[in-house]
């Protein structure tokens, strides 16, 4: 189980920080950049919500089997693809929260800080990113949690490999098959912790947000 | 004076179209003009908030704007400061840290200073550690003019920033806002559509009407003579009229107009003439009370058209069988007396209220006569 839970780890700290940048960076060209195709575009990065894993799934197979970059590198059945395969279905999560953080700062904070002399990234950064940040890390938080608990994607693209791409969720199907029930409760017990920990922050963050509006 | 702020704006937008050139020396000015008439869409296209396709925006001599030479620069270098409407405070800065985040370039140090200096000034240094959430709202316009003021810009401008204010917190602002352009010389702009602000504040005023610029006099030309009426026509504010002044066997005069006539008080000369009355002048009669001797021959009643709320007074449009009458009552007026649109009132105008512009017709043309009489009571 220490592996799988090793594994498990390793996933999240590296699709913790990727979802942060590409669905923070999606959301908030949605929200703010206007471009030909915008509703296309959120339309399509809505869709791995809906999907089932399984379909998601066979289309990410089908990429890293047939793109040669993906192919030559070797991320099916591998590491890589566990890490994508757990990436895909979150990542609309955090679109999601982000465009709703994004669009929630008022515009005029933004266009007071430019005619203060300040330059737009300084802006992003002491306006926006401060005034947006409870919702995206709602977001971030949920779409983690999301991540760590993948197992339809991981499973048709990373394979189920102890020690190689077998995370907690994986591993949990394992020892059920293998009618080993304790040890699966175990990693279960796990999940579950994790789980309301995760929404308890959300629940935290998401009251303090509201205090500081009130 | 020389003008610091020489604008020219042409912008489309849907069917809306926006035309205006403003020309600014080290004074007030005010942007008047009914609201949707492109007043705050202006101090946006100054400010370089939006795009302008064509113009041009000179700034104490640097080019901001000049479509044709390639010249647009972003707001953050122009140098403008802008305040806003919902005053725009950062809700996770305290008070320092929000009029610091306008002059921190100067080096944090010194920054800190001028930012103390600024709160000081504007008499909040008590209040720095709090957030704009825990002031009041004179207290945030107060941070507001801090921390626009803090940034050192070239130019201020500000769109109805007092207009979520009540009468008394208003004029202290407006007296504030003037005392701070005394000191610091730097020209503002501001927009509003509320005329008590112009008489208070304006050095100059811009009127803009959709989207066009219609006229545009400085308000020391205005305090007396025909430029006073055709403020208050573009304003569309006071009582005009247009008539002669008579004087009967025993001299008194009088002013006759198409629909009636008002007795004057102490008229010298008589003539083509303009007679103006101030809203505020007009009195209201208590029908059960005996009318003052003065006022007798200046009586009218009719039906309360239209009520409204303007500021710190109410404006009544009142209808009677000779012409309509605007009246105003200040809200502090005791007792404060509630008018419905339909009721029918009594009120009349004192002699010494008339002001009078005489005329003199010269082969249909009007000009303004040599003689200028204003009445005062």
């Amino acid at each position: 189980m220490e592996r799988a839970l090793i594994i498990s780890l390793k996933v999240l700290a590296i699709d913790i920080p990727l979802l942060a940048l590409l669905g923070g960076g999606i959301g908030w060209l949605l929200v703010r950049r206007d471009f030909w195709g915008r509703e296309l575009v959120s339309l399509l990065v809505q869709l791995p919500i809906i999907l089932p894993p399984s379909v998601l799934g066979l289309y990410l197979l089908f990429a890293l089997g047939r793109i040669s970059i993906f192919r030559e590198a070797g991320f099916l059945f591998a590491f890589p693809a566990a890490v994508l395969g757990a990436l895909l279905p979150s990542l609309p999560i955090m679109i999601q929260a982000s465009r709703a953080a994004f669009a929630g700062v008022d515009r005029e904070m933004e266009e007071a800080a430019l005619t203060l002399g300040r330059r737009p990234w300084e802006v992003f950064l002491r306006v926006t990113l401060p005034l947006a940040r409870r919702t995206l890390l709602v977001g971030l938080a949920l779409s983690s949690a999301r991540a760590l608990g993948d197992f339809g994607v991981t499973l048709m693209v990373a394979g189920n490999i102890p020690g190689r791409t077998q995370t907690l969720p994986l591993f949990i199907y394992g020892q059920v098959e293998s009618l080993n029930l304790a040890r699966a409760h175990v990693a279960a017990l796990l999940l579950v912790g994790v789980g309301i920990a995760s929404l308890c922050l959300v629940r935290r963050l998401e009251s303090g947000a509201h205090e500081r509006l009130a | 004076m020389n003008a610091l702020l020489d604008a020219q704006i042409s912008e489309r937008i849907g069917d809306f179209s926006l035309d205006v050139s403003l020309r600014l020396g080290r004074e007030i000015g005010v942007l008047f003009g009914p609201s949707g008439s492109g007043k705050s869409m202006t101090l946006r296209c100054l400010a370089g908030l939006r795009r302008v396709r064509s113009g041009r925006i000179e700034l104490s001599g640097r080019v901001l704007l000049d479509p044709d030479a390639g010249i647009c620069e972003p707001p953050h270098r122009r140098k403008m400061g802008l305040l806003f409407q919902d005053l725009a405070l950062f809700p996770h800065m305290t008070t320092l840290e929000n009029v610091l985040f306008g002059c921190e370039r100067t080096g944090k140090g010194r920054a800190k200073s001028i930012a103390r200096e600024w709160l000081a000034r504007v008499r909040l240094e008590s209040l720095e550690d709090r957030y704009p959430s825990q002031l009041s709202g004179g207290q945030r316009q107060r941070v507001a003019l801090a921390r626009a003021l803090a940034n050192e810009p070239e130019m201020l401008m500000l769109d109805e920033p007092f207009s979520a204010l009540d009468g008394p917190l208003r004029r202290n602002l407006r007296r504030e806002l003037r005392k701070l352009h005394d000191e610091t010389g730097v020209p503002i702009l501001y927009v509003t559509h509320q005329v008590e602000d112009i008489c208070a504040l304006a050095d100059k005023v811009f009127f803009i009407e959709k989207g066009k610029l219609t006229g545009s006099t400085l308000i020391s030309d205005l305090t007396r003579g025909r430029g006073r009426v055709d403020l208050w026509k573009m304003m569309g504010w006071g009582n005009i009229l247009e008539g002669n002044v008579r004087l009967n066997q025993e001299g008194v005069p009088s002013f006759h107009w198409a629909s009636g006539e008002l007795s004057l008080k102490d008229v010298p000369g008589s003539g083509q003439a303009i007679a103006f009355v101030r809203p505020d002048r007009v009195k209201f009669l208590d029908p059960r009370m005996p009318v003052d001797g003065e006022l007798s021959g200046n009586a009218f009643s009719g039906k309360v058209e239209e009520v409204l709320l303007d500021g710190g007074s109410f404006r009544i449009h009142v209808r009677t069988p000779r012409g309509q009458w605007q009246i105003e009552q200040s809200e502090t007026a005791s007792p404060v007396r509630v008018f419905r649109p339909g009721e029918l009132v009594h009120f009349a105008i004192p002699p010494g209220a008339i002001e009078l512009i005489f005329l003199e017709e010269t082969k249909g043309d009007r000009r303004l006569g040599s003689s200028i009489v204003e009445v005062r009571a």
